[in-house]
């Protein structure tokens, strides 16, 4: 190194000459690696936004057919005898649900089959019913077609029914919602307190190597597989409070157990982003609350709380959200039936965690359990996206600019 | 068990008049020709020409079946030992022990015929079994020996023909039971798999239809059963020129089981299983005073299992309503739940396929059903209320025109056994045991006519 090049001119010549000193001519390069990217980036966007329109519309269009359409319930019935079109009287063989009058039948396993209405009820075995209503075509049966009873699903019935067994035709997802909401409310009671309290210690309590140490600890909460998780509640959670609490009390399968697990994934996301919203606020308005003599605590509680609100309120609602849609640790540890009870202890079967039960049976297309799974899904989907809206109103409302 | 002990009752009813009038002086022969309830056994002596052998010094034991133990025998069966002499010689004389027995003398063990193989002798609180006969009347005493009434008739082993999927080809259609289905099915692939080149349909279409489509339709070769033949079927086979023959493949039982803490629930009636899976029952107390006024928690297979399905039919007859509805039941397709659920609590319940209660048997208790506990023998007898039997069943004209039938029959019957039981790779049903497979061997014979 020369003193002579520090202090060298540099003009455009140089920029346009190579290293010989030859002068290159202006064109324009073909960016094509740039083009790719740009490509790659958009369609990585594109995909994202496209997979949660396609996902939408499939979610609602099964859930709306789920409650547009009457779905047909396999009472374990069929008709004990052949009928010809015109036969009104039918006998049914032994065994399987019952039949009302008022109820709606249809012959065959086929969509399209004949309907019949009861009119009337003779014994277990013999009906009286209209033929071919709702457009569909009388015709002869052969012995032994098997009878399927409809059932209409309606809004009301959803959403206050306490009982939920599709496959008898009770459509009331309340034990399901219920159950969510307990271990949601579990988990808050743990994620909230202790998450909260960590970022307050790493963003105004610990020394910087205290923080480098806890939180990457932290954070590996955050990778654990869930189904980890799920037997870390049913193996030991759920063994200690029965221990604590007393095997009578405390059921194998249980919602507290699942909701303190539950909890316990959350921490990590609580804490992550209420740390990033305290470490947000300007090293000014703690510097001024200390000038004024404001103890640690004080600067905690009446400043930095305040001014971080909207970022932890985020911070909670994501948090509900990942609770509410949390799936393994609830299959695995809250129970496998759904139950309209409050009581903690008791089993019970969140939505998430009824979804993924049902589906891992040999479920079929088309059958009530296939389509009532739709219409959770989507009672799951509206609840976390409501919550993604009020977090986002709640952050645009409570969020204070420092210029 | 009440038919049992009633058909011994009436069994030494009849044999008491003429036991006193028994004279030390009259043959084995003369005392059976002698009394009515031996008609069938002392004409097959007299078919088998084996009169005078009985009639001999001896001194002989005679295991003697009894008229109705005959009459469980397939007619198949009766009218090949008819046709065979020899094979009804070596079945006869498999009833005989040379020397004299008492019944004091018996003990557990085996014990060599004069046929050559050897008879199973169980000895217990219970009675004396002989393979799988009962003895009901013992110790009749003639000049050259002595008889034991027996509730059955034992067989001997035969052996059945080799097998070679290579050796036959063409198509074989099985349809029925969904409950046999798997079994079928996985006998299907393995013939496949060993050579087989034909192709083998197995439907679930459900018994009662597939005895319809192998009877009246003609359109089946083997037909899946989990129960036996009902005589209107087997009214609508003949009336189509077909005999079924069942083969007894698999039984398929249910343990109702509940936890090893749990002391007070020994039995239960099926009338309590149904309060108890309703919800009709919700405290144990609600179903016996005498039981703790605790919640029942309930544990059920998945409604995709055929475990659930056999319950909701022999339970609450086909209706699901009742189970669906229970408050607070727990269902799983996976048995590691049911078990651990069940386990945990003094006061859970639970069902679960015989196979995989035995599996798990130490953390759980199986409860009596009406008194009878659950276990292979009880399963096999059909004493146990929530056991069936499953067969498949064909007939000899289909086994006879198509050899491929009759030797994947012949597979199925050597090689079923090893896949039931309740590892993973099994089929959760029981392994029938060793004297319904020479039951089998002998129909398959007949069925064969050789």
């Amino acid at each position: 190194m020369t003193t002579t090049s520090a202090s060298r001119q540099i003009s455009l010549a140089d920029y346009l000459a190579d290293r010989r000193g030859r002068v290159q001519r202006l064109y324009r390069r073909p960016r094509l690696l740039d083009r790719a990217v740009h490509t790659f980036l958009f369609l990585s966007g594109a995909l994202s936004i496209l997979t949660t329109i396609g996902f939408t519309i499939v979610l609602g269009s099964e859930a709306i057919k789920f409650f547009a359409t009457t779905e047909w319930l396999n009472i374990n019935r069929q008709l004990a005898g052949a009928v010809e079109a015109d036969t009104t009287t039918f006998q049914l063989n032994t065994g399987g649900s019952a039949v009302a009058e008022g109820d709606l039948l249809r012959l065959t396993i086929e969509e399209t089959g004949e309907q019949v209405r009861v009119t009337r009820v003779l014994d277990t075995t013999t009906i009286e019913v209209e033929r071919g209503v709702n457009g569909t075509l009388a015709k002869p049966h052969p012995n032994g077609v098997p009878v399927f009873r409809g059932a209409e699903v309606t809004l009301r019935e959803f959403f206050t029914s306490t009982r939920w067994a599709p496959q008898v035709g009770n459509f009331g997802v309340l034990p399901l919602v219920t159950a969510t909401f307990m271990t949601s409310l579990i988990g808050m009671s743990v994620a909230l307190p202790i998450g909260l309290g960590a970022a307050i210690y790493l963003s105004e309590y610990a020394s910087p190597r205290a923080r480098a140490v806890i939180k990457p600890i932290i954070e590996v909460l955050a990778g654990v597989p869930t189904v980890v998780y799920g037997y870390f509640a049913l193996t030991f959670v759920t063994p200690l409070l029965r221990s604590i609490f007393g095997t009578d009390v405390v059921q194998v399968y249980n919602m507290a157990s699942a909701g303190l697990v539950v909890g316990i994934l959350i921490i990590p996301t609580i804490a992550s982003v209420s740390e990033d919203a305290l470490t947000a606020v300007p090293r000014s308005l703690r510097d001024a609350s200390y000038g004024m003599g404001a103890t640690r605590l004080e600067t905690v509680t009446r400043v930095l709380l305040p001014a971080a609100l909207s970022g932890i309120s985020a911070a909670i609602i994501l948090g509900v959200s990942r609770a509410v849609g949390e799936t393994m640790i609830v299959l695995i540890a809250a129970g496998a039936g759904p139950n309209f009870s409050f009581n903690p202890f008791d089993n019970a079967e969140t939505m998430a965690g009824h979804i993924a039960r049902i589906s891992t049976g040999d479920i079929a297309r088309g059958t009530i359990d296939y389509n009532s799974v739709f219409a959770v899904g989507l009672t799951l989907f509206v609840a976390t996206f409501l919550l993604n809206v009020a977090s986002n109103i709640i952050t645009r409302r409570f969020r204070e600019v420092y210029a | 068990m009440r038919n049992r002990i009633l058909f011994a009752l009436v069994a030494l009813l009849l044999l008491v008049p003429f036991m006193s009038a028994a004279a030390q002086d009259q043959s084995i022969v003369e005392i059976a020709a002698g009394n009515a309830d031996f008609s069938t056994l002392v004409s097959l002596v007299q078919a088998a020409g084996l009169v005078d052998t009985l009639s001999g010094e001896g001194p002989f034991t005679v295991f003697a079946p009894t008229n109705d133990a005959f009459a469980a025998v397939p007619q198949i069966a009766v009218d090949f030992l008819l046709a065979n002499p020899d094979v009804l010689t070596q079945v006869l004389t498999y009833h005989v022990v040379p020397g004299k027995v008492m019944s004091a003398d018996l003990s557990s063990g085996e014990v060599a015929t004069a046929q050559g193989q050897t008879i199973d002798v169980a000895v217990s609180d219970a009675g004396v079994k002989i393979n799988n006969a009962n003895v009901v009347a013992a110790d009749i005493e003639a000049s050259n020996g002595v008889i034991h009434v027996i509730d059955a008739v034992i067989l001997p082993a035969f052996e059945l023909p080799e097998v070679d999927p290579l050796a036959v080809s063409d198509n074989i259609i099985a349809a029925g039971s969904s409950t046999v289905f798997p079994l079928t099915e996985r006998m299907a692939d393995l013939f496949n798999q060993d050579g087989f080149g034909g192709t083998i349909t197995v439907d679930m279409i459900g018994t009662g239809a597939g005895f319809e489509r192998f009877c009246v339709n003609a359109e089946t070769d083997i037909s899946n059963a989990s129960r036996p033949i009902r005589q209107t079927e087997i009214d609508s086979c003949r009336a189509n020129g077909l005999e079924p023959v069942g083969f007894f493949v698999a039984i398929d039982a249910l343990a109702v089981a509940v936890s090893r803490e749990n002391t007070f629930v020994d039995n239960l009636t099926l009338e309590q299983v149904a309060d108890i899976f309703s919800g009709k029952a919700t405290t144990w107390a609600e179903v016996n005073p005498a039981w703790p006024a605790e919640t029942i928690r309930l544990f059920s297979p998945g409604s995709d299992s055929g475990t659930y399905d056999y319950f909701v039919e022999e339970i609450f007859d086909r209706d699901e309503t009742p189970i669906q509805n229970a408050p607070g039941i727990q269902f799983s397709e996976d048995d590691n739940v049911l078990v651990a659920g069940v386990e945990g609590s003094p006061y859970a319940i639970g069902y679960f396929g015989y196979a995989y209660y035995q599996a798990d048997q130490e953390r759980m208790r199986a409860v009596a059903i009406e008194g009878i506990v659950p276990s292979e023998e009880t399963g096999t007898t059909g004493e146990y209320p929530l056991s069936r039997p499953l067969f498949i069943y064909s007939a000899p004209s289909i086994m006879q025109a198509k050899p491929q039938v009759a030797a994947f029959i012949n597979y199925y019957l050597r090689n079923a056994n090893e896949q039931l039981g309740s590892r993973p790779d099994q089929i959760g049903y029981i392994p029938t045991n060793k004297y319904v497979g020479r039951l089998n061997t002998v129909l398959y014979l007949a069925a064969l006519g050789k």
